[in-house]
């Protein structure tokens, strides 16, 4: 595990008495506000996550669409403290339960994480150990959050690994993930992440490795334990349809910032950003008779070092106008709890579209 | 099939066959000794296995007679004749143990008596989850792998009985895009050679028109002629893909086995390089084997889908009516599992949970593969493996229950 970068958090106190963010409430679980995580590599800054904020009631799901390079995983592993090196967590607030997670030290981090906050990666092969059983592993995270004895904590973990779903989970205690299928090693990170009932499960692309099969297993089993204890869910995915099944809320992210959030109808049939149009245009959609060719989004996704000025989509945009590439346009709300960054959110010009081969 | 409803818009056959002009395959084939000889019109046989015996200029092919023909016949339609057909074809790989003394231990039944065939202009969606055996199959249809036994037949020849001198001359015609645009493009050739390359394989590089060719090529898959003597690092995945199409396309081949091509890429990406493709489909008469788990692009892309499982076709059927009336239970729960990106239906759907894992294809169930996960299992499954039946229309499907069921 990474170690915890030491963040210089710009705010005052002040801060928390910003202008409310529009999902936020009294039983607000996290709310983040206005996040800068960069990278400093010897090419130049990378900003991974660039003035990012949102929230997650409890025992709601919000969903972080972007496609790969938009920032959200670095995101989620901001929240967990876990930004890995040489990466920084430059300003902003990460209040979960009302801590500020950044200004807490590592063995409080340590505790909420994993505590109250599990979580849940996208390749459940190296996210295991290979070389301690997987029931060792389990019971190892039970006894350090939970202050079993062994004996309990074996009890405890073959329970929890019957809960996610594991057959004969006594027998297969002293097996090595070696020994498991994709799907039932991501059912075991699911038992860790779990063990202590957090309040809040962060999922990075849980099924981006898994057959689809499996996928709706391990979504159907994350839908049902996500009732079962309350939780909120914090879900990074690329796959529209996993976000339409799962999703309440939706945070569209593009090169580093959110460019469109709102509820999850919201997003789908009323989207007001050109880039969340492009991403709905361009999937290959199984329900429908083919209705002619896809309208991808032209070129390829901006680099983080060298972002494009004002608008980041500005290059791929079918509407940009002289005002895209000059200023960057703030994530405003243009509808009820629904925020979207263009210049022309709700007002969208003429497109202007070039195609290309 | 369903060509009435065919959104798609294709050149009739006619003119589809009447497309492959391009003078230098001309050249090519008829240099291409068997062919040279063939005298038979493929477009009056249906059946080319079986007008295949008549040829004396290939001793090997009169076995191809006595093939009994278990495939589907297509109705004829707006493609053209049958190109490549797969005819219980088998792979299966030894599993060793030990260094020196290796003695078999097992046997990967990857790919366990197939029967496809794809026409003239055609694109066949092959789906399947992991170690179904799609990606056998492609690299066994284009000889990459010697098959364990079955027969495969292009322009009605059987292939598998070629040697490698008529092999490769047979390789011009047939080329395979990869899932990994990384892993397939060597990081140490510029793309200018990567692309010609197959044109100095061929020793047709000059006659092709050498740089001109290649740099409309590149142009003609939607990269920069000038970016040509950069490496394939300095692109973007997508771009990458873009290279590999253009050396799939540098001989002009008439059928591209398409092996996960948009799997590794974002989703607006994956949407200019399915453009791409049908594109070029259009333009050059290309018939596609389209190979993927997203079940989403390969209904876009494909005439007609098969649905493998453990190294057997389950169903096959003409793409709208596999996605709207699947009779297979493994296919219905392979499209109810895949979530729709649009929140209302997802609400209202019903999703199939299959129980279990995915047997090892080591050792596989035995009659039909599925019965473990089968919710309509009955001793009979357990028993006497279902043939593939046609169910009507050309919809074939292996179950003994075999029932529709609307699961979009």
């Amino acid at each position: 595990m990474a170690e915890i970068v030491e963040a210089p958090v710009g705010g005052e106190e002040a801060t928390s008495a910003q202008t409310r963010l529009p999902f936020e409430s009294a039983d607000s679980l996290l709310v983040v506000r206005d996040l800068v995580v960069h990278f400093h590599t010897d090419f130049g800054v990378v900003k991974a996550v660039d003035g990012v904020s949102y929230s997650v009631n409890a025992g709601e799901t919000l969903a972080i669409v972007g496609e790969s390079g938009s920032g959200k995983s670095v995101n989620a592993s901001a929240v967990l403290g876990l930004v890995p090196p040489p990466g920084k967590v430059h300003r902003g607030e990460i209040i979960f339960q009302g801590q500020d997670m950044l200004k807490l030290d590592d063995q409080r981090l340590r505790e909420i994480r994993g505590n109250r906050i599990g979580m849940v990666f996208q390749d459940p092969l190296t996210s295991l150990n290979p070389v301690f059983s997987v029931g060792a592993q389990v019971s190892e995270a039970v006894q350090i959050h939970e202050g079993l004895a062994r004996k309990d904590a074996r009890e405890r973990a073959t329970e929890l690994l019957s809960i996610v779903g594991i057959p004969r989970s006594r027998e297969r205690f002293d097996d090595y993930p070696h020994q498991f299928s994709g799907g039932m090693r991501q059912r075991v990170m699911i038992a860790m992440a779990i063990a202590m009932k957090p309040a809040l499960l962060i999922a990075d692309e849980p099924t981006t490795a898994l057959d689809v099969t499996v996928q709706a297993q391990i979504l159907d089993l994350l839908g049902s334990l996500q009732q079962e204890f309350g939780m909120a869910m914090i879900l990074i995915t690329h796959d529209l349809g996993m976000v339409a099944d799962q999703a309440d809320t939706v945070a569209v992210m593009y090169a580093g910032s959110i460019v469109e959030y709102g509820t999850v109808d919201d997003i789908y049939y009323r989207p007001l950003m050109p880039y969340t149009l492009g991403l709905m245009a361009s999937v290959a959609r199984m329900d429908q008779a083919r209705s002619g060719r896809l309208r991808p989004i032209r070129g390829q996704p901006p680099s983080l070092i060298f972002r494009p000025p004002g608008c980041p989509f500005h290059p791929r945009c079918d509407y940009a106008r002289e005002v895209c590439w000059q200023e960057q346009p703030e994530l405003l709300e243009y509808d009820q709890q629904h925020l979207a960054a263009c210049h022309f959110a709700g007002n969208l010009p003429e497109p202007i579209r070039k195609d290309e081969p | 099939m369903s060509n009435e409803d065919t959104p798609r818009k294709r050149t009739p056959s006619a003119a589809k066959s009447g497309a492959r002009k391009s003078p230098a395959k001309a050249t090519a084939r008829a240099k291409t000794p068997a062919k040279a000889k063939t005298p038979v019109k493929r477009g009056a046989a249906s059946r080319p296995a079986k007008s295949a015996a008549p040829r004396p200029s290939i001793r090997e092919m009169s076995g191809g007679a006595t093939v009994t023909d278990p495939a589907p016949t297509q109705p004829a339609g707006t493609f053209g004749e049958e190109l490549l057909r797969v005819e219980h074809l088998v792979k299966h790989f030894p599993v060793l143990r030990g260094i020196i003394f290796k003695s078999k231990v097992g046997t990967v039944q990857a790919v366990d008596d197939v029967s496809l065939s794809i026409r003239q202009g055609e694109t066949l969606g092959v789906v399947g989850e992991s170690g179904c055996g799609k990606s056998t199959t492609a690299r066994t249809v284009l000889r990459l792998l010697e098959p364990t036994s079955g027969a495969i037949y292009y322009n009605g020849q059987d292939i598998v009985k070629f040697n490698k001198d008529q092999m490769r001359r047979l390789r011009r015609e047939m080329q395979i895009i990869f899932q990994d645009p990384f892993a397939s493009l060597n990081p140490r050739m510029t793309v200018r050679s990567i692309v010609s390359e197959p044109l100095v394989i061929h020793g047709i590089y000059e006659k092709s028109g050498g740089a001109k060719y290649v740099a409309d090529l590149l142009e003609r898959v939607g990269l920069n002629p000038e970016h040509g003597n950069r490496y394939p690092h300095e692109f973007s995945g997508g771009q990458r893909q873009r290279i590999g199409v253009a050396r799939a396309l540098a001989l002009k081949p008439k059928l591209i086995i398409c092996d996960e091509p948009v799997s590794a890429l974002d989703v607006s990406v994956q949407a200019q390089i399915l453009n791409l493709l049908e594109d070029l489909q259009n333009e050059f008469g290309l018939t596609y084997m389209f190979i993927a788990h997203d079940l989403s692009v390969v209904r876009h892309i494909s005439d007609r889908v098969a649905v493998m499982y453990l190294g057997k076709v389950v169903e096959q059927a003409d793409r709208d009516t596999l996605y709207e009336r699947p009779m297979h239970p493994y296919t219905q729960a392979l499209i109810s599992a895949v979530p729709i990106p649009d929140p209302q239906k997802e609400r209202d759907r019903k999703r199939i949970i299959l129980e279990g894992d995915l047997p090892s294809p080591l050792n596989p169930p035995p009659a039909c593969r599925f019965h473990t996960r089968c919710w309509k299992a009955q001793q009979i499954c357990r028993d006497v493996e279902p043939p593939l039946e046609d169910h009507g229309n050309g919809h074939l499907v292996a179950c003994h229950f075999a029932e529709e069921a609307k699961v979009l």
